[in-house]
């Protein structure tokens, strides 16, 4: 088995260099593709190939062997790609690029890792090296997969799940990356601007009855409610501040933040220490809603 | 009611413009945001190229944000645009989405830049202070 594929390999390396291949026009056992996600600013991008099952009873421990450091894919090796820092299930992964591989076995958990060697053909595992990123991690068993794939299951404002299936076989890895806001205010920082405001839009359709803005300082956030509010889907959000009197609404989802409406800033005017009143501007830095402290 | 994004379109003077069949590029600058370093003021920059009103007869709500524009433009040339259109050839910094075909008609970062870059100025900030609050809100 392995001499056949060791043959097939060199006869495809050789048949690349003698006839350069048409891109636009060529059949592929495993296709290429490649699937990317951005979470808060980070890119997290994979390219890999995929190959089918085709009515292979057993995959892994036979197709692939037990022991074997297989990238996840087929021809060179998966790569992944990450535009800032992120970590993997909780270990620490440097922006870069690096090629993918699992140490697949029967048993026990099996090991990712990533390798900044990133241009690998499939047959050339890297060896173990000090500065790899290796980490165990768990093979669920789940609903059959044909086509070898990677997909983001799951989006959070704070990461995603990234996962590879294959077969019945999944691995699941945890994504988290680098907030771009902070979220937190020290209480003395919060005190100018706590209290309740009048809130008024300034343009569009105007509110039936007069809108107060709660402004609080709860869990270490400066939080906003509006009463009543404006949009159904949110009457309480995150004041997340970009400036010294400048924040951004973010608004939450069961309790967890959901999402930033940069578009929308909250501009307090401080007098002896005090927020007395805010605008809020729209992404053309036009006033869309004023308000005025009431207490 | 109605939702939060539905108000915010609205809300923005380059839906307007969008609906008026203005510059299709809005729709993908609008949320592109691409940051970077700020230009250099140019020596003896000005504002000859600004669009005037005349040239601005089909948009007449954007002429005062244009003279405004037009007022300082030693500090919106130190200015990078965020909207992502500092990468379009002939680009140098934000003044420069306020001349030729002039990004600004339609583009509400390249709007929101500059009428926030003119009220910092009027309120005494220096052009690195400007810078900082620009990035602040469109970094």
């Amino acid at each position: 088995m392995k001499v056949t594929r060791m043959n097939r390999t060199v006869l495809t390396v050789l048949t690349v260099l003698t006839f350069p291949p048409c891109a636009e026009a060529q059949v592929r056992a495993s296709e290429p593709a490649s699937v990317s996600q951005t979470v808060d600013g980070t890119k997290i991008s994979l390219e890999y190939s995929r190959p089918r099952a085709r009515e292979r009873d057993t995959l892994f421990g036979k197709v692939v062997p037990w022991e074997e450091v297989w990238t996840p894919g087929a021809n060179w090796a998966t790569t992944l790609e990450v535009s800032k820092d992120i970590k993997v299930n909780g270990k620490a992964l440097a922006k870069g690029k690096y090629s993918v591989w699992l140490v697949v076995k029967p048993k026990d958990d099996w090991i990712l890792v990533l390798d900044s060697r990133h241009r690998r053909f499939h047959m050339q595992p890297v060896d173990s090296t000090a500065d790899q990123f290796r980490l165990p991690v768990k093979r669920q068993i789940g609903p059959f997969t044909e086509v070898l794939t990677w997909s983001f299951s799951a989006i959070r404002a704070d990461g995603a799940t990234l996962g590879m299936q294959w077969g019945t076989t999944s691995v699941p890895l945890d994504i988290t990356v680098e907030p771009s806001y902070d979220m937190t205010m020290a209480p003395a920082r919060a005190a100018p601007f706590l209290g309740d405001y009048t809130f008024g839009w300034s343009g569009g359709p105007q509110a039936s009855k007069p809108i107060s803005l709660y402004v609080t300082h709860e869990n270490g956030s400066l939080m906003g409610r509006w009463d009543p509010s404006p949009f159904p889907e949110w009457d309480r959000f995150i004041l997340i501040p970009i400036a010294a009197d400048w924040f951004v609404p973010g608004f939450l989802d069961k309790g967890k933040l959901y999402d930033v409406e940069k578009s929308m800033v909250f501009e307090f005017k401080t007098v002896s220490g005090k927020a007395g009143e805010f605008r809020v501007r729209s992404e053309d830095d036009q006033v869309i809603a004023t308000g005025k402290r009431k207490s | 009611m109605q939702t939060r994004r539905h108000f915010l379109i609205r809300c923005s003077a380059a839906f307007l413009a969008l609906a008026s069949g203005a510059r299709p590029a809005w729709a993908v600058a609008r949320r592109a945001r691409v940051g970077g370093p700020h230009p250099t003021p140019r020596p003896g920059i000005t504002a000859a190229n600004v669009l005037t009103k005349e040239q601005l007869a089909d948009s007449p709500k954007l002429i005062p944000l244009f003279d405004l524009v037009r007022e300082i433009p030693e500090v919106v040339d130190g200015i990078r645009c965020n909207c992502g259109c500092a990468e379009a050839p002939g680009f140098y910094s934000l003044l420069s989405c306020y001349e030729g075909d002039a990004m600004a008609r339609a583009c509400p970062i390249c709007q929101g830049q500059g009428r926030l870059a003119s009220r910092l100025h009027k309120d005494g900030k220096t052009l690195d202070e400007i810078r900082t609050a620009i990035d602040a809100r469109y970094g």
